[in-house]
C-alpha cells in the first residue's frame, strides 16, 4: 500500500486552487444556512467574512490548502499546514485525508479526521475518525470512508477502512467499527433505551432521534441484531 | 530502573525506545518519512515530558514545569512530569490527550484517551494518591480512560469510549457495548 492519492480528490479538484475555492465557498455557505438567526442575516459580503474569520472556517482553510499542497507533492508544506492547524486550532486533519465540499466543524478543538468524506460532513466536537493503527500519517485508505452528508456526533469514534453510507449519522459517544447501509442512525444501546422511555412517556419530539426510534420500533429490533 | 535514579542517559535510553517504536509504525504502514521524526508532533509531545520527567527527578522543578507549559502550548497534551512512563511511549494524536500514572512499556495512547485519578478515590497503589498502575504493551483506544487507584495488566486494549475504574488482569480486552443500527425515516 502506498501514499498514493486519492481518485476522488482530483474529481472534486482537488489539485486546483479553483477546487480548494470551491470547497471553501460551499463550506462557509453550509455556515450561512446552520440556523434561522444565518439565514436570516442573508448572504453577503459582510456575512460572509464573518463566517470567514470563525475558527472553524479558518480550521478548514488551513486543511484545505494543506491537502491542496499534499495532492500538488508539496508534502512538507502540507505538513507544516497541518501542523499549524493543530497548533493554532488543535484540530488534526491529516493532509492526506480527502473532505468534500459543506463541510462544518462547529466546535474543532480535538477533533481528529484521517479518511476520506463526501460533501456535507459533519464533525461536532470531539468526534474522532482515524484508523485502527496506531500512528496517522499512513496510507488514507486506512481510515474509514464516509459517504455524502454523514454526521459524526460529539465523543463519537469511527474507526478502521470501514465505510459508512449516505446521510448516515452518528449519535454521539457511540464507536463504530464495521460498515454502516445508507441512510442509518448508530445509536448506543443504552442511549436508545433512553429514548425508547422517553418517547413512550410523553411521546414528545424534543430528542432528534425519538421520532425515528418510534417509528422503527420493531424493525429496529431485528435490524439491529442482523448487524450483531 | 527507578525514577530516583532517573539518570539522562536512562532517559535518552527511553527517548530512543519511544523513536525507535514510532519510526517502526511508520515505516510499516507506508509512510513517506518514517525517520524524520524531530517535528512529528507524537514525538515532540513525548520528547517534552521526557525532558520535564528528567528535571523534576533532578530537582529542577520550575524548569519541568517550563516543559509541561510547552508540551501543552505547542502539542496539546498534556502529561505531566513526575509520571514514570517507560520507554515505547506512542501518542498518535496529542492534543486532547491527559496522563496522570505509572505505566510500564510500550504505551500506546490513541486521540483524547487518558489516565488519571477519579474524585473521591485516593489511595496509593505505586503511582501517586489516587493515579492508576498500568503494565507493558497497554493500548488505549480513542476517547477511553483509566481512572482511579487501579491496575491494569500486560498486553491489555481498552476499547474506544470505554472508562476503565476496576483492576483488569493480563491479555484482556475491555470494550463497551456494541452500538445499534437504526434505519432513519426522517429523509
Amino acid at each position: 500500500m502506498t501514499n498514493a492519492v486519492p481518485e476522488e480528490c482530483f474529481a472534486r479538484g482537488h489539485n486546483k486552487l479553483g477546487g480548494v475555492w470551491s470547497n471553501l465557498s460551499q463550506d462557509v455557505a453550509r455556515y450561512l444556512t446552520k440556523s434561522p438567526a444565518n439565514i436570516a442575516q442573508g448572504d453577503n459580503f459582510k456575512a460572509r467574512l464573518s463566517a470567514f474569520l470563525t475558527p472553524e472556517l479558518l480550521c478548514l482553510l488551513l486543511y484545505r490548502f494543506s491537502h491542496y499542497f499534499y495532492v500538488t507533492r508539496w508534502r512538507r508544506v502540507a505538513a507544516a499546514l497541518a501542523r499549524l492547524n493543530s497548533l493554532v486550532h488543535r484540530v488534526t486533519i491529516t493532509p492526506q485525508s480527502c473532505i468534500g465540499g459543506g463541510c462544518r466543524l462547529p466546535h474543532p478543538a480535538n477533533v481528529t479526521f484521517h479518511g476520506r468524506a463526501g460533501s456535507g460532513l459533519t464533525l461536532y466536537s470531539l468526534a474522532i475518525c482515524c484508523p485502527k493503527e496506531p500512528v496517522l500519517d499512513i496510507p488514507v485508505a486506512m481510515g474509514p470512508n464516509l459517504g455524502e452528508r454523514v454526521t459524526v456526533g460529539a465523543h463519537a469514534v469511527v474507526m478502521g477502512p470501514i465505510h459508512l453510507g449516505d446521510d448516515t449519522k452518528v449519535a454521539f459517544t457511540v464507536w463504530v467499527d464495521h460498515d454502516v447501509p445508507a441512510r442509518s442512525l448508530v445509536v448506543s444501546a443504552a442511549l436508545r433505551q433512553t429514548m425508547r422511555s422517553q418517547v413512550a412517556d410523553a411521546q414528545s419530539s424534543a430528542c432528534p432521534y425519538a421520532t425515528a426510534v418510534c417509528e422503527t420500533n420493531e424493525e429496529t429490533a431485528t435490524f439491529g441484531q442482523k448487524q450483531e | 530502573m527507578t525514577q530516583d535514579s532517573l539518570t539522562l542517559k536512562q532517559t535518552f535510553a527511553r527517548l530512543r525506545a519511544d523513536r525507535k517504536r514510532l519510526s517502526q509504525f511508520l515505516g510499516s504502514l507506508g509512510s513517506e518519512n518514517p525517520h524524520r521524526l524531530l517535528l512529528h508532533p507524537s514525538f515532540l509531545c513525548v520528547l517534552f515530558y521526557r525532558l520535564a520527567n528528567y528535571f523534576y527527578h533532578r530537582g529542577h522543578r520550575f524548569t519541568a514545569r517550563f516543559f509541561w507549559h510547552l508540551n501543552v502550548i505547542f502539542t496539546g497534551a498534556d502529561i505531566s512530569a513526575p509520571n514514570d512512563l517507560q520507554g515505547g511511549l506512542l501518542i498518535v494524536s496529542p492534543p486532547g490527550t491527559a496522563i496522570m500514572a505509572k505505566a510500564g512499556r510500550n504505551l500506546t495512547i490513541m486521540p483524547c484517551a487518558g489516565l488519571g485519578s477519579e474524585l473521591g478515590r485516593w489511595e496509593d497503589i505505586g503511582a501517586g494518591p489516587g493515579l492508576p498502575v498500568v503494565g507493558d504493551d497497554v493500548t488505549m483506544e480513542p476517547h477511553s480512560g483509566i481512572l482511579g487507584p487501579i491496575r491494569i495488566g500486560n498486553r491489555v486494549r481498552i476499547g474506544a469510549g470505554v472508562a476503565v475504574t476496576v483492576d483488569v488482569p493480563d491479555d484482556a480486552i475491555v470494550e463497551g457495548p456494541k452500538p445499534r443500527i437504526i434505519k432513519r425515516r426522517d429523509i
